[in-house]
């Protein structure tokens, strides 16, 4: 028997369940009793785990709310009950880990069991009203800046590029030529609505909202030294799935410990151990648009940051190591005179261990030797203090901090950096969230919120500000009111000039495709729907490469011992080649389904594969940020994306028969129903009469529906969002 | 087939026409810029004028730590390295073994110096000439040398970058002077070869275009324009003779080995192959520089890779003739500080070094130099926009003579920075 989980294989009890068994004896008692059962079971999970989605430890009484999830196959895997968000079911197996589970892939029974645990969790979600009257009172600001500029917002756009537009915005891919056809025969008059809620809650929500979080947090697989950040991706997509507040979520990365194979949270400051103060100035910027940088050096030619405020906001982190050379050294030793495997593979397997996020007794951090300004002395120890945007800011809340103890640094200062009494926290994860959705954010850069009056709306900026408190943090939320406004929802406008003056948000603004929604988009051409159902796990291995105390050839032994017994096998030496992930290599590491290879395309979205992709991937010709700095993704033109499109790999894909567009094609009976297909699977929409003829032409002279597929692959139309 | 060419042709054509309308829309060099004879007029007569027909910009991204490269120092700001003397009479550090083999070619610039220690705002900085600023982006060095004496070739790209994609390429200037970007030179131009059956090909592309149209009076953005620039361009480029340019497996074996079997390698050999062809600015980039940690550690990697292929690179072009009309710069976006940190170094954009070669620069010369410990410039402190002054200089490009952007406001190359005459022999 397989089982649902790769891990499950190898380390976990597997129950055999061709029916509903849980080891709680469910089987057992009538069904009355059996629902009544359940409902306390669920009850007993969901307050267990009302702190979600902090891992609580396994309990073991006889109560413990252990369930064997069991799919269409009768694979099963035994756990408790996380979350159920997006599609997505988590749960927790006996050793603590945590596994996604796309709800539909599971059994009937099943289904509906996760769906009861999920109702029993306390749940943050706005009333339906309170969304109405959140998006009403943002278009109302948006219309008074244009009333006052003598401008109009645009019309609303029509049912078809709306659906698009979300679909591409919400769960990062077109919807099918199926999902369009759902929409657009609804006569409902709510269906805007209710189609924003189903995409929210599908697990193309998770993939979409990982890309995003990708690109601001410059997530990479590849830490150097042979340290691998797997774990921290797969944390990131789990606490997107189970819709993590993002104050809670980012209070976790500031404020974890431990090894990067051990701790995912972990990896966030990790990634920038090698070079703390970059690390901070990094932060500061992502979370806080404080613009900080150049304080790092000198004091700020144009903002009122000094070099001395700089050091004083690092010096939270002056007590915490991350990066341990001594470790490294000790693993480049064993590598070098190693017999357990080749140097490049020791490096691989043990260099996680030479990032180990912990706190120090003592604050290391001293102004710089060549500091020139009177507030310091060079190499005088900094003495930790906030930054402040305004006088009155140190007044709020927020600004409680105790900094006498060194190993608390980091807590006091992610307490107050994800306070909502914080002045910009929730103001620059709101600008951005708008900015994902509109194109442009009501205050560009995102990365400099320091002067809040150069908006292009200060009120719509301080709604947001507020609205994203209301929502407590929930990302998902907040997007649900953003979607819900009639500003999302109108005609989109042609990039602006923004030297011209500001835009005021007439509508949201034409855009081409970020590299992941065009990568998904074809994806979905050659896949179909089921391209979502395929989830990337790799952490869960690396957790056998940690090593406790000093690397020696003896650890090593170890380790590779402890992996071959899992039936992990030890990375490769050398050149990594393959365009994406060699699917054979890769296959081992999906949960849900196993992607399929289809023309020399992995089917795997792109939040699912390497990180970021290799240098030649799709992805990368087309923009995806090489993740060295963050909000790099881009999406100016090229020949080399031309070429991909006209003669590469994707195209060959889209157009062989068996892809989901030219099966559903195939399918269609008449040729205006064929047209009809090809025009809602690329570009969601209806063709007009004029292009109707024009296709009918087209296969009438001799072109086949597969050539008709590559030339509406190659449009400008399919490339862009309206 | 002769047919389906020539109907192709006819695409081309009308396409490159609609190009070069959009190219001149909403922006203009000043008229008296129009022709050559009247833009030469005052820097004609300088040294090295119109001395470079290429140029190679080696950009090393992170920080080359100026200490442990071309201007090693003693005492408390000693490295890991110990100078070397060589045969041009300067020193450089053991790190650069081949490098020093070329030394009489170089002419070093040891006083460069800028404000911004942030990689993202440096690398602009050095990529551009300006600093980073909200609401224009500027255009980088090859864009702007299309701007002012157009195409380096009939079909090929006037601008190719290669171990990055093209960000800060065109900037306000329009999308076609973008560079052409290849990510892994060992792959080279992928997917240049049509895979459309030669009867289907035609019909395939006049669809293609009609689709297209109706789009495009829908959407009048400037994206979009750009993408239909870059569709016909592309069509242009898959039918050049000039295309196996971008496949290094033409080059013989031994050849390949001494640049080096790594990214920066070979892109420097890809890049010597596009100057051959015409091509008139390569970037190569190369990664890695960033050293906090560990410099022993990374000179032994990044750092050989990179003074292998530089000298290869070097030797080569002087072998061939090449090199005294083809102006080869090293370029970084700030030094690293003279305070170890550990076995690191932190950035340090007061005082670092770039290099220069070939297109009639001095050889083996020093411009400037840092003080004893390597804080900061003692003598001809160099901005990064006289830097780029001074490519664009060698490239017969008058300088001082601005560009509106499409908002209507003047610009220079390097920001009214100003070429170092002193620097050409």
């Amino acid at each position: 028997m397989r089982s649902l989980s790769k891990l499950n294989s190898r380390r976990l009890v597997i129950a055999i369940a061709a029916s509903l068994i849980s080891c709680l004896g469910l089987a057992v008692a009538g069904p009355k009793e059996a629902q009544k059962e359940k409902r306390r079971l669920a009850k007993a999970m969901a307050q267990e785990k009302a702190e979600a989605p902090v891992p609580a430890k396994p309990a073991h009484d006889a109560a413990s709310p252990w369930h064997d999830w069991t799919n269409a196959q009768d694979q099963s895997l035994k756990g408790k009950f996380i979350a159920l968000e997006s599609g997505l079911l988590t749960v927790e197996d006996e050793q603590g880990q945590r596994h996604r589970i796309p709800v539909t892939l599971l059994k009937v029974d099943d289904r509906k069991f996760a769906e009861e645990c999920r109702q029993l969790q306390p749940r943050a979600f706005l009333a339906a009203d309170v969304i109405a009257r959140a998006a009403a009172k943002l278009d109302e600001t948006i219309l008074q800046a244009l009333t006052k500029a003598k401008e109009q917002p645009h019309p609303l756009a029509d049912d078809a590029t709306i659906a698009r537009r979300l679909h591409l915005d919400l769960i990062g891919r077109i919807p099918t030529a199926a999902e369009l056809k759902d929409f657009l025969s609804d006569a409902k008059p709510d269906k805007r609505a209710r189609l924003i809620d189903s995409l929210l809650n599908s697990p193309g929500y998770t993939m979409q909202m990982f890309n995003w979080f990708a690109d601001m947090l410059r997530v990479k697989d590849d830490y150097g030294k042979g340290a691998r950040a797997f774990l921290f991706e797969d944390w990131l997509k789990d606490m997107v799935s189970v819709n993590r507040p993002w104050d809670s979520l980012v209070k976790d990365m500031l404020t974890a410990d431990g090894k990067l194979s051990e701790s995912g949270p972990a990896g966030f400051l990790l990634r920038d151990a090698q070079m703390p103060l970059d690390g901070v100035s990094n932060l500061l910027t992502t979370f806080l648009g404080a613009n900080v940088s150049c304080a790092q050096c000198h004091d700020h030619p144009m903002a009122d940051w000094t070099q001395k405020d700089f050091y004083q906001i690092a010096a939270f982190f002056g007590a915490t190591d991350g990066y341990h050379e001594d470790v490294f050294k000790q693993i480049r030793r064993v590598a070098k005179n190693s017999n357990v495997a080749a140097k490049g593979q020791v490096l691989q397997m043990l260099g996680s261990n030479a990032f180990d996020l912990v706190d120090l007794p003592k604050n290391q951090l001293k102004f710089p030797a060549d500091y020139k300004y009177d507030n310091a002395k060079p190499k005088e120890s900094v003495t930790p203090e906030l930054i402040s945007w305004t006088k009155e800011d140190k007044l709020s809340p927020a600004y409680k901090v105790e900094v006498s103890k060194p190993k608390e640094l980091r807590d006091e200062f992610a307490k107050w950096m994800t306070s909502p009494d914080n002045p910009r926290f929730a103001t620059a994860i709101a600008n951005r969230l708008w900015k994902k959705l509109f194109g442009l954010a009501v205050q560009e850069p995102v990365s400099d919120l320091d002067d809040p009056k150069l908006a292009s709306n200060p009120e719509l900026l301080a709604q947001l500000t507020l609205y994203m408190k209301q929502a407590k943090f929930d990302l998902r939320e907040f997007q649900r009111v953003l979607c819900n406004t009639a500003a999302y929802q109108r005609q989109a406008s042609p990039t602006p000039d923004l030297a011209n003056g500001h835009y005021l948000f007439n509508g949201p603004l034409v855009r081409r495709m970020s590299a992941e929604q065009a990568w998904d988009a074809i994806l979905t051409l050659v896949g179909g729907a089921k391209i979502d159902q395929s989830l990337l796990r790799r952490g869960d291995e690396l957790k056998l490469t940690i090593v406790e105390g000093k690397v020696t050839e003896e650890a090593a032994k170890e380790v590779m011992a402890k992996m071959q017994e899992e039936g992990v096998k030890v990375p490769r030496e050398g050149k990594k080649k393959g365009k994406g992930g060699n699917p054979n290599q890769m296959a081992g590491f999906y949960e849900g389904t196993v992607p399929r290879n289809l023309g020399g395309v992995l089917l795997a979205r792109a939040s699912e594969i390497r990180q970021p992709a290799p240098e030649s991937h799709f992805l990368r010709i087309f923009g995806q940020s090489d993740r060295m700095v963050a909000d790099t993704n881009a999406t100016d033109g090229s020949v080399p994306q031309m070429m991909f499109l006209m003669n590469g790999n994707v195209q060959n894909a889209v157009t062989l028969a068996s892809s989901t567009v030219l099966q559903a094609v195939s399918r269609a009976a008449s040729q205006p129903d064929k047209i009809t297909v090809l025009y809602h699977s690329f570009l969601g929409r209806n063709p007009t009469a004029d292009e109707s003829k024009r296709l009918a032409t087209a296969l009438d002279s001799g072109l086949t529906p597969a050539d008709c597929a590559w030339a509406l692959l190659n449009s400008r139309e399919f490339l862009f969002v309206r | 087939m002769k047919s389906t060419f020539r109907k192709l042709d006819e695409i081309n054509r009308r396409q490159f026409v609609e190009r070069l309308a959009r190219s001149a829309f909403g922006l203009s060099i000043l008229p008296w810029l129009g022709g050559e004879k009247l833009a030469a007029a005052e820097a004609v007569g300088l040294a090295g004028f119109g001395s470079a027909k290429s140029v190679i910009l080696l950009n090393l991204v992170g920080g080359m730590s100026h200490i442990d490269t071309f201007d090693p120092k003693e005492g408390a700001s000693k490295g890991p390295s110990t100078a070397v003397s060589t045969e041009a009479g300067f020193q450089i550090t053991s790190y650069l073994p081949e490098t020093a083999k070329v030394a009489k070619h170089l002419c070093l610039i040891r006083s460069m110096t800028a404000k911004v220690g942030v990689h993202q705002q440096a690398q602009y900085l050095m990529r551009t000439g300006f600093e980073m600023r909200g609401t224009v982006v500027h255009p980088m060095l090859g864009a702007w040398a299309q701007q002012y004496l157009g195409n380096s070739h009939p079909t090929l790209p006037a601008t190719v970058s290669i171990n990055r994609n093209s960000g800060h390429g065109n900037g306000f200037l329009p999308a076609t002077m973008s560079p052409l970007p290849i990510l892994d030179p060992e792959a080279g131009l992928q997917n240049s070869k049509s895979v459309t059956p030669a009867d289907a090909r035609e019909k395939r592309l006049a669809l293609l275009q009609d689709l297209n149209h109706r789009f495009h009076d829908d959407v009048k953005d400037d994206n979009v324009r750009a993408y239909d620039d870059f569709s016909s361009s592309t069509l242009e480029l898959m039918q050049s003779k000039d295309l196996a340019v971008f496949d290094l497996q033409q080059e013989a074996a031994t050849q390949r080995n001494d640049y080096g079997h790594n990214k920066f390698g070979q892109g420097c050999l890809l890049a010597r192959r596009l100057v051959e062809s015409g091509v008139r600015c390569i970037e190569v980039e190369s990664g890695g520089w960033d050293m906090h940690k560990d410099i022993p550690g990374a000179m032994e990697k990044v750092g050989a890779d990179f003074d292998q292929a530089f000298a290869a690179l070097i030797a080569d072009l002087a072998q061939r003739g090449m090199l005294d009309q083809t102006l080869v710069a090293v370029t970084t976006e700030f030094g690293r500080k003279p305070d170890m940190d550990g076995s690191g170094r932190g950035h340090h954009p007061k005082g670092f070094t770039c290099v220069l070669a070939g297109a009639g620069v001095r050889r083996g010369h020093v411009h400037g130099a840092t003080d004893a410990k390597g804080y900061e410039p003692t003598e001809k402190a160099t901005g990064v926009g006289d830097l780029h002054a001074t490519i664009a200089h060698a490239l017969g490009i008058q300088v001082d003579k601005p560009v509106m952007s499409p908002s209507g406001r003047p610009f220079t190359i390097g920001n009214k920075g100003k070429p170092i005459i002193d620097l050409f022999a």
